[in-house]
């Protein structure tokens, strides 16, 4: 949990006639992080051959991707399946694979070409409904006569015709309303005027016959038995529910019948996967003429088990050799070597964190858990009320727990359910519940530091706070150069240790730099340390500082030989030097003092509060609050937990990023990826 | 300059947020990848066309998709003309013109195909936009119309009414509407170039050059397409050109008069274009392949344009022009990848029309 995962290197030879256990053991395995074998600085390694053909990986990822698509119609995700099955290797013939895949495709297409056809109705209708008047009546003519864009036609066609009548006219926008004419019970057909050439050939074709006499027809109207005869607007309106919820049934019939083959499909998925995965194996090996080659990265204590696996898998006829990365002597190579870090899955949300900006290179300390400590303290200095922290404690268990029903994996809701954790616990010491004072504060009372009654105890005063936050920052470099200290002897870089920008003398100058600002303040900002001490303290380091270029010169000249840039120049050295020093001042009191942005936002959470309780005290009567006043006062704190949660979260990150993390990380880790069937895209 | 601090500030800062919205190379080329129109829709699932594209999963037609992320692209240049003032803002309402005259455009051809060619209207008038975007025009009695008064009452109270009158005795005797649609579009960039006029100088320095390339570039595109597939006599009938372009229009008649396509194109890239001469002369293929590598070309100026404006100095129209012109591209790219994977076309097909 403190350093990265310790790895080993594997490189193993296997005959061909075991290669393909060989492969489906690493599979099931799922442990090896492979690496090209071109990649071992050997010559022979450069004169193999793959015995693989990325043609055939292709087919197969592009058949699985396929199936993804259709799964994803459906909440069923197929890797769920990966968690509980052992993997069955079967042979897989890939013409039977996408003929059944084409198969399953059509079926859906002619789904997809019902709900079309429905879309193409209801579009029509929508036309047809955006000339009909909303209200009212649609005032007709005699026989055929028209109206805006439509044309309404009163007549009549045989009883028996009716349905085929009516289902002639699907194809464009029109509304066919059997009987409902007048006394003698015509039809009526509304069509577009665009398509009155078309109507007229299927009215001939139906044996149309034109209603003489002139007729009104109403938006409800009753009919003489007495029931509601539908307007032609609300049978459009009718028509278009139905045909919405039809196609509502398609879709969910879509969704059945890709959930009634989710079993099949995902056995199919599995196999796909597993012959793409042992595909992405095969393409790391290389062949001499009997043999495979390969190589990669083991988590050292998986080293054994692997050892089992493989010698099992190829009855014992391997070449294992290991190889532990600190035994080498290259500098380069903890860089090449993947990291996995090892942390609880409590600290997942802050392992992100650290991911997010960078994979901290091999052998290096995983700054996971100090990242939480610190993350957490300055998000519940900023943002401490027990209140306020319970909801968003509430939020993010919800969140969490909606993810995990829709089996999504998710890093902000538990990040948000720790931010409300320590937001409770900085309101436990602050005595701030919703901005009441309910219990007495543990530490010091926030709200009365901010409105100038507090008048006891070690924090009374804004400067006080703010001095408060200064330690907490010269705590977090602090830790910052001791991560940078240990990193650097891990790694043996001697160098680098004392003279690298978070090196020993930057610390001795950070610490004698801090401590004569105290001292500065503490004598009323009157008296330094006395000279002997400045120059023990400050001047001894600032000079050791002069010698890194001169260093850095001889490495240069070791490792480039005749390159110009190995030439002293005096002048090039003093500037180094001294801009070297500057960055080193100015870069630090600008970290240092950068904390104090933690006491400004819990100043401004404070006040915040404040303010709509002054603003709630002028909605009271006599003194009591009434319904507004808990309004304006549940308002407030809703804006509060939004605006605040929001800018302590992203401070809190900020501070981690810029002022810790820039003091030790070395982000260019290659993170540990095994070949698995969890294995990601 | 703190005047175009305070006009662009804010709609600047917007737009560049939006543009790390835009699809990555990576993006389209899975995309491209994809088998299916499902995969596709996965594909895009992360991005701001997910609820766009889950439309196919709800109506099963692509059609649908298409017509939401048209609106789409009608709804973004609105929402930056909400930000927008002054002689800006009337030049954004100007690019918004292009809408209107395309759905007009889209009316006239189903109105033509019902009244003229005598055929049915099909389904193209089912997604038609019917919203009104600047001008009052009646999609509906457009399409309904059925006689040329009908036709010219939906027009009422628009800049395109005499442009419609003037070309009706045409498309009623020549039975095509080519000569009507360049007009219309003649009446954008018109309308477009007055706009330009009234911005402040630095913004019309920019707004001239980009405009004046599209200008060109409509301009190749057509001589091509004209010489390409029709014949000198059918050409002299039509102004197929447009004006406020870089290329002179003794250029553009000369290469109007070529036989060849080639020979156009080369007439046509000898001023401005030099740089993309070895584009031609070398495809001796069938019309329709030549045109593809003629939009292409121009397409690739366009975007070459384009990026040009989001280097430079923030705080002009040019990052609004260069959005709207991005976007643009990024939709039609998007319609035609879903189109495409619709029907099946296979990858390297697709790419020839990108």
């Amino acid at each position: 949990m403190i350093t990265t995962a310790s790895m080993r290197q594997l490189i193993a030879a296997v005959p061909e006639q075991d290669v393909d256990d060989v492969t489906q053991a690493l599979l099931q395995a799922g442990l090896i992080h492979f690496i090209n074998i071109r990649e071992i600085p050997t010559e022979w390694a450069l004169h193999l051959n793959s015995p693989v053909s990325s043609a055939e990986g292709d087919k197969i990822r592009d058949l699985r991707r396929r199936l993804d698509a259709y799964f994803d119609a459906t909440d069923f995700s197929p890797s769920s399946v990966v968690e509980d099955e052992k993997i069955n290797f079967r042979s897989l013939d890939l013409r039977t694979a996408e003929k059944h895949l084409d198969e399953f495709g059509s079926e859906i297409r002619k789904v997809r070409d019902q709900q079309r056809q429905v879309q193409d109705e209801i579009m029509h209708l929508k036309e047809l409904k955006r000339q009909l008047p909303e209200t009212g009546q649609l005032g007709l003519s005699t026989g055929s006569g028209g109206r805006s864009y439509i044309t309404v036609h009163t007549g009549s066609v045989l009883k028996e015709r009716q349905e085929e009548f009516d289902e002639a006219f699907k194809d464009f926008p029109a509304v066919y309303m059997p009987g409902v004419g007048n006394e003698q019970e015509q039809d009526i057909l509304i069509t577009l005027r665009r398509d009155n050439d078309r109507t007229d050939t299927l009215l001939k074709r139906f044996g149309w016959e034109d209603a003489p006499g002139d007729i009104r027809i109403h938006s409800q109207k009753e009919d003489r038995k007495g029931i509601d005869i539908p307007g032609p607007l609300e049978k459009v309106n009718g028509k278009l529910e139905e045909l919405k919820e039809r196609q509502f049934r398609y879709e969910v019939k879509l969704k059945e019948f890709v959930s009634g083959k989710k079993h099949e499909l995902a056995c199919f998925w599995m196999d796909l996967r597993s012959a793409e995965l042992a595909l992405v194996i095969k393409g790391y090996y290389r062949k001499t003429e009997r043999t495979y080659l390969f190589s990669g990265w083991i988590p050292a204590d998986k080293q054994k088990n692997v050892n089992e696996i493989l010698i099992n898998a190829s009855g014992g006829r391997c070449y294992l050799e290991w190889h532990n990365p600190v035994d080498r002597e290259d500098p380069e190579i903890p860089k090449q070597v993947p990291v996995q870090m090892r942390n609880p899955k409590i600290l997942k949300p802050f392992q992100s964190l650290v991911k997010n900006y960078g994979i901290p290179v091999y052998g290096s300390i995983d700054p996971t858990p100090v990242v939480a400590i610190f993350y957490l303290v300055m998000f519940g200095l900023m943002f401490g009320d027990a209140g306020h922290g319970l909801v968003v404690f509430l939020v993010g268990l919800a969140g969490s727990i909606s993810m995990k029903k829709r089996k999504k994996k998710s890093i902000l809701f538990p990040l948000i359910t720790w931010c409300g954790i320590a937001a409770i616990l900085f309101g436990v010491l602050f005595g701030s519940y919703f901005g009441f004072r309910l219990l007495p504060p543990l530490w010091f009372d926030y709200h009365a530091v901010v409105t100038g009654h507090h008048e006891a105890g070690s924090v009374r005063t804004l400067t006080d706070i703010l001095v408060l936050t200064i330690y907490f920052g010269i705590t977090v470099i602090s830790t910052g150069l001791l991560i940078n200290w240990y990193n650097h002897i891990k790694m043996k870089d001697w160098t680098g240790l004392i003279w690298d920008k978070g090196g020993i003398l930057t610390g001795w100058i950070y610490g004698a730099g801090t401590a004569a600002a105290f001292y500065f303040i503490a004598h009323e900002y009157r008296e330094f340390p006395g000279k002997l001490t400045l120059l023990l303290t400050l001047g001894i380091p600032v000079l050791l500082m002069g010698i890194k270029p001169f260093i850095e010169i001889k490495r240069h000249r070791l490792e480039h030989p005749g390159d110009p840039f190995g030439k002293i120049n005096p002048l090039n050295i003093i500037m180094e030097w001294l801009v070297e020093l500057l960055e080193i001042f100015s870069g630090y009191l600008s970290n240092t003092l950068s904390f104090m942005r933690v006491a400004g936002l819990g100043i401004a959470h404070v006040s915040l509060m404040v303010a709509f309780f002054q603003i709630a005290g002028m909605a009271s009567v006599d003194g009591k609050f009434t319904v507004w006043s808990w309004v304006i006062l549940i308002a407030g704190n809703i804006l509060v937990i939004g605006l605040e949660g929001l800018s302590a979260g992203i401070q809190a990150l900020r501070l981690n990023y810029y002022e810790f993390f820039s003091k030790y990380f070395i982000g260019n880790g290659v993170a540990y990826e095994p070949v698995s069937m969890r294995h990601k895209d | 300059m703190s005047s175009q601090l305070k006009a662009y500030g804010f709609i600047n800062a917007k737009i560049r947020s939006r543009l790390g919205r835009l699809l990555s190379e990576d993006t389209i080329n899975n995309l491209l990848k994809c088998g299916t129109i499902e995969e596709v829709i996965t594909s895009l699932k992360a991005t701001v066309y997910a609820s766009y594209l889950d439309l196919y999963a709800s109506t099963g037609d692509i059609r649908a998709v298409e017509f939401a992320l048209y609106a789409h692209e009608i709804e973004t240049v609105f929402n930056i003309l909400k930000y927008m003032t002054g002689s800006s803002a009337d030049f954004v309402q100007a690019l918004i013109l292009r809408y209107e005259v395309d759905m007009v455009k889209n009316a006239l051809r189903i109105w033509f195909d019902i009244n003229i060619r005598k055929h049915q209207s099909g389904d193209r008038n089912i997604y038609l936009y019917h919203e009104k975007l600047i001008n009052p025009v009646n999609l509906d009695g457009i399409i309904n119309a059925r006689s040329s008064g009908d036709l010219l009452e939906a027009f009422e109270n628009t800049p395109y009414l005499e442009t419609v009158r003037r070309n009706l005795e045409i498309i009623n005797a020549g039975k095509q509407m080519f000569a009507l649609e360049l007009e219309l579009d003649g009446l954008f960039y018109e309308n477009l170039s007055g706009k330009m006029k009234n911005l402040v100088q630095m913004d019309r320095r920019i707004a001239e050059r980009i405009i004046s390339v599209e200008v060109d570039l409509q301009n190749i595109d057509r001589i091509v397409r004209f010489v390409s597939f029709y014949d000198s006599n059918t050409r002299s009938l039509y102004k197929a050109f447009l004006t406020g372009g870089t290329i002179s229009e003794s250029v553009l008649r000369e290469a109007y008069k070529q036989t060849e396509a080639e020979e156009a194109m080369r007439v046509l890239l000898s001023g401005s274009y030099t740089k993309y001469r070895g584009f031609t002369g070398e495809h001796h293929s069938s019309p329709y392949v030549r045109l593809n590598l003629v939009e292409g070309l121009l397409r690739q100026i366009q975007v070459d344009e384009a990026g040009g404006l989001l280097h430079g100095y923030p705080f002009t129209i040019g990052t609004v022009i260069a959005y709207v012109f991005l976007k643009r591209k990024e939709i039609r790219m998007l319609i035609k990848i879903i189109n495409a994977k619709f029907y099946r076309m296979a990858e390297d097909k697709i790419r020839e029309t990108l």
